[in-house]
């Protein structure tokens, strides 16, 4: 079981929960990302393959998935030696990145809470994660 | 239960996205149980590699209870379609791991169920007041119920096939 972490921004949100405020109002979004991670939390790191999760560079990661002709890439890193993986942008992609430069944020976030572990917490209340 | 489901619209999309999602990610868990390709499965369930392809990406999945009975076949599992409460349906989101999802052939059942020894099957069976089994093979379908259920967490894939 893959515990699920979430990078916490400067405000003291996280960005699990930035992007589900986000996308209050599109709920096909929001259960798309939902089943997809439930899945996930229940696979081992090899389950973590495409078409659900590809990886990218410098450690980081996304989940895919398309709405509405819309692609979603969630990024993130797994945590060292531990059964983690931390959200750290919430992006997405119409043959390019949206933002242009989201990889280097999130490996930036991903060197961020190497250094300072308290700038990401578990998800909780979600993917059934208490 | 998520608070998402209070909202109608959001209930609405969880259940779909939980078959389609779920569909796709249960027939790539029962294809890498076989070390089948996409190619292969398409063969055994005479259809292409770019089908299955789609029906392992919810985001192209075009189901029909036709393709999945046909992929029931191919599989050789059964298929179960039926309506069930939000609270099943919650519960079930606990049990998606590959192990949960690769469900065992008709065959691989019927080799569990009747490989039961009887020094084994005895002492649970006789907890359960079930009556006498001959040989090493267990006797109809309340037995094998019996037994399954005196081992439950380790044989829940153990289902009656007598």
């Amino acid at each position: 079981m893959i515990k699920l972490r979430a990078f916490v921004l400067d405000d003291g949100l996280d960005v699990v929960s930035h992007w589900y405020a986000l996308f209050d109002a599109q709920p096909k979004v929001r259960a798309r990302l939902d089943n997809i991670m439930l899945h996930l939390r229940q696979q081992n790191r090899e389950g973590w393959r495409r078409e659900y999760y590809d990886t990218l560079r410098d450690g980081v990661g996304e989940v895919r998935f398309k709405i509405f002709d819309v692609n979603y890439r969630p990024l993130g890193s797994f945590v060292p030696g531990k059964e983690e993986f931390t959200f750290t942008y919430f992006a997405t992609k119409n043959g390019d990145f949206n933002p242009p430069n989201a990889i280097d944020i999130a490996v930036a976030r991903r060197k961020l809470i190497e250094k300072y572990p308290n700038r990401s917490r578990y998800v909780v209340g979600r993917w059934n994660q208490s | 239960m998520n608070k998402d489901f209070e909202s109608k619209a959001y209930r609405d999309a969880f259940v779909e996205e939980f078959v389609r999602t779920g569909v796709a990610f249960q027939i790539r868990a029962l294809r890498d149980r076989e070390k089948w390709s996409q190619t292969r499965l398409g063969k055994k369930a005479d259809t292409t590699q770019t089908v299955i392809s789609r029906l392992e990406s919810p985001d192209y999945g075009n189901l029909t209870v036709n393709t999945l009975l046909t992929l029931a076949s191919a599989f050789d599992v059964a298929l179960l379609v039926r309506f069930v409460s939000f609270s099943d349906l919650v519960r079930a989101t606990n049990k998606l791991s590959p192990e949960d999802l690769a469900v065992p052939r008709y065959n691989d059942e019927k080799q569990v169920a009747f490989s039961v020894s009887r020094s084994t099957a005895a002492p649970l069976l006789t907890t359960h007041r079930s009556k006498e089994f001959s040989g090493n093979r267990l006797e109809g379908t309340a037995e094998i119920f019996a037994y399954a259920d005196a081992r439950r967490g380790t044989s829940e894939k153990l289902v009656a096939l007598a």
